[in-house]
């Protein structure tokens, strides 16, 4: 009863704590969704495909960064036992070029777009759809390009190239900008071979990066894992989450981005924790005789700790609520502004709580302090 | 009379670091019976509310020993203290000291339920002893709201609701004027005779003398 009064009988001084705990709250939450949105989003081309098996080669450190395969490897995979549909999938680098001159560093990901098992967030009909010259980008993706929107032009290498389709959720956030085509368009921009500057589309000697597998049945993935590694010795056969997991441990590791943003979301909870202590110990400081009639009274210095812990709860529970909606608009904001994943997950959020209720208690802890060594024969005096 | 409920033997006393002024206690005795209301009289600086603290528990003696309700303090540690303060002893002081964000209901309630009552049964207690005081109209109301003797009748109740042994009683009566300082004395004493309770009062307030049994002079920290 008594803590819940002190909390509430000075509003300016709630309201700062509250605003300390919020901060603390949003930065962390923010910046757990910084690193939610960023970790998923360098898995999304593999999460986004109906491919229950990646094949590579054994060279692959993550999805951008491998060796090429021969092609002849797709109708090799395709014979084996169990596999009901082999595609092949080449990722290259390239410079797109705006009418006004502006480039743009892209990573060109050729596929056959008819019967893929990439999804990209849109029809397969869309899919198929797509032309010799045509790309589907990220809707996020289009001020990088100084692209308008579908119909946008631009060239790759001098060729022509046009913005066909916009596609959810295909970008990661690190990486140059992907541009989804045809083989025959992904070769023609990017040749790496005799036979490709020479014939300008794809054929049996045209390097490629994977086979994307789909299995008749889920179950027998380690099975055909298995089969094709050992047809096939030179190449490495990823299940799906197997191949998610390589490339997004080589981004957080690569990066260090958990630890940079760990490091930001440490100084936000530093700084509301240090508003929660400083408020709650001027608090307790400007009570100070009456903590010491308390302790004259008989209460016992376990309620004193409990009175200032659920001060304590009671500021973390009340600045919890707006830190939660701030974290949350900001997510909105930025997803909607730049395209920037942000996501406030769950367990994110439980643990933004757990940042908050700990650093309250925390602070408590400091300012009970000063409460449980006051003399209660302070309450003699005049 | 009956048996003591208060027993301080030859207690001695110094404030920490205060070397020049010597010991404030020098080997005060004092024995208060159960219902008997004593008045500790001396002038300022006598070491009446450093005996009154002493007895109280509130502060250790450097020298001699302390009974409250037959149980020796000197074997308390800091926590078993308090409890029995919390069950066995009332305090009512010169600033009243009432808990300014609590109503004056809650402040007697608050002493009542960390002895252990029920809310309701806390609820009930409190505000029939602020009825006895004459002040259960204005239970509802802040201290800031309350003049100074309805504070110190709120004190006397926190004081008394929990039907103490002995109520310690620090200048009751210096914070207000004298038809509310004898107003105070009057309820404090006769709810305590009511109630069977012990009372020992520091204060220099020769007007309190009518109401109480025994007036014990305080000079030069011991009692004549």
């Amino acid at each position: 009863m008594l803590a819940l009064r002190y909390v509430v009988e000075d509003v300016p001084r709630l309201v700062a704590s509250l605003a300390g705990i919020a901060f603390a709250v949003a930065l962390v939450l923010v910046q757990t969704g910084i690193y939610a949105g960023f970790v998923r989003s360098t898995t999304l081309l593999v999460d986004n495909s109906d491919a229950d098996i990646w094949v590579a080669s054994r060279a692959m450190s993550y999805l951008e960064i491998t060796l090429p395969v021969p092609y002849a490897w797709v109708g090799r995979i395709a014979a084996i036992d169990g596999v009901q549909h082999a595609e092949p999938l080449v990722l290259r680098s390239a410079i797109w070029q705006s009418p006004d001159g502006t480039l743009d560093y892209i990573r060109v990901i050729g596929f056959e777009p008819a019967g893929s098992s990439l999804r990209l967030g849109v029809s397969p009909d869309a899919l198929a759809a797509m032309r010799r010259g045509d790309v589907a980008t990220d809707a996020a993706q289009l001020s990088s390009l100084h692209a308008g929107g579908i119909g946008a032009r631009g060239t790759i290498r001098g060729m022509p190239a046009r913005v066909a389709l916009l596609t959810r959720a295909s970008q990661p956030i690190v990486s140059p900008t992907f541009l989804y085509t045809t083989l025959d368009s992904a070769v023609a921009w990017t040749p790496i071979s005799l036979n490709e500057i020479m014939d300008g589309q794809h054929g049996p000697g045209t390097p490629i990066n994977y086979v994307l597998v789909r299995l008749h049945s889920p179950q027998s993935a380690s099975a055909v894992r298995a089969a094709i590694e050992r047809a096939l010795p030179e190449a490495r056969a990823f299940p799906r989450a197997e191949m998610a997991a390589i490339t997004r441990t080589f981004w957080v590791e690569r990066t260090k981005i958990g630890f940079l943003l760990l490091l930001g979301a440490s100084l936000g909870v530093f700084v509301g924790g240090i508003v929660v202590a400083q408020i709650l110990y001027a608090s307790v400081n400007e009570h100070l005789r009456e903590y010491g009639t308390l302790k004259a009274l008989g209460i016992g210095d376990r309620s004193l700790y409990a009175a200032i812990a659920l001060q304590a709860v009671t500021i973390a529970v009340l600045g919890y609520v707006p830190g939660l909606a701030i974290g949350v608009a900001i997510a909105f904001a930025a997803a909607a502004g730049r395209g920037t994943p942000i996501e406030i997950t769950v367990p994110g959020a439980l643990l933004a709580f757990a940042v908050a209720l700990l650093t309250c208690v925390a602070a408590a802890f400091f300012a009970v302090q000063r409460a449980v060594r006051v003399d209660p024969a302070l309450a003699f005096g005049a | 009379m009956g048996a003591p409920v208060v027993a301080g033997e030859a207690l001695c006393y110094r404030y920490p670091g205060s070397i020049a002024a010597g010991d404030v206690l020098r080997g005060a005795s004092l024995e208060v019976a159960g219902g008997e209301i004593v008045l500790l009289r001396g002038h300022s600086g006598s070491g009446k509310t450093t005996l009154l603290s002493v007895l109280a528990g509130l502060l250790s003696p450097a020298g001699g020993s302390v009974r409250l309700t037959g149980i020796d303090l000197g074997g308390l540690d800091r926590g078993a203290r308090a409890r029995l303060r919390l069950v066995a002893v009332g305090f009512v002081f010169q600033r009243f000291h009432l808990i300014s964000a609590l109503r004056a209901r809650e402040n007697v309630e608050l002493v009542l339920r960390a002895g252990g009552l029920s809310a309701r049964d806390a609820r009930v207690r409190a505000m029939e002893t602020l009825a006895a005081l004459g002040i259960g109209a204005k239970a509802e109301r802040y201290p800031r709201e309350l003049s100074g003797g309805e504070q110190q009748r709120v004190g006397i109740a926190r004081a008394l609701a929990k039907r103490p042994a002995v109520v310690f009683a620090d200048e009751p009566t210096s914070s207000l004027d004298s038809s509310s300082g004898a107003e105070a004395t009057a309820l404090l004493c006769g709810l305590a005779r009511t109630h069977g309770a012990a009372v020992v009062i520091a204060s220099h307030d020769e007007r309190i003398v009518p109401f109480v049994d025994r007036v014990v002079a305080v000079a030069d920290g011991r009692c004549g």
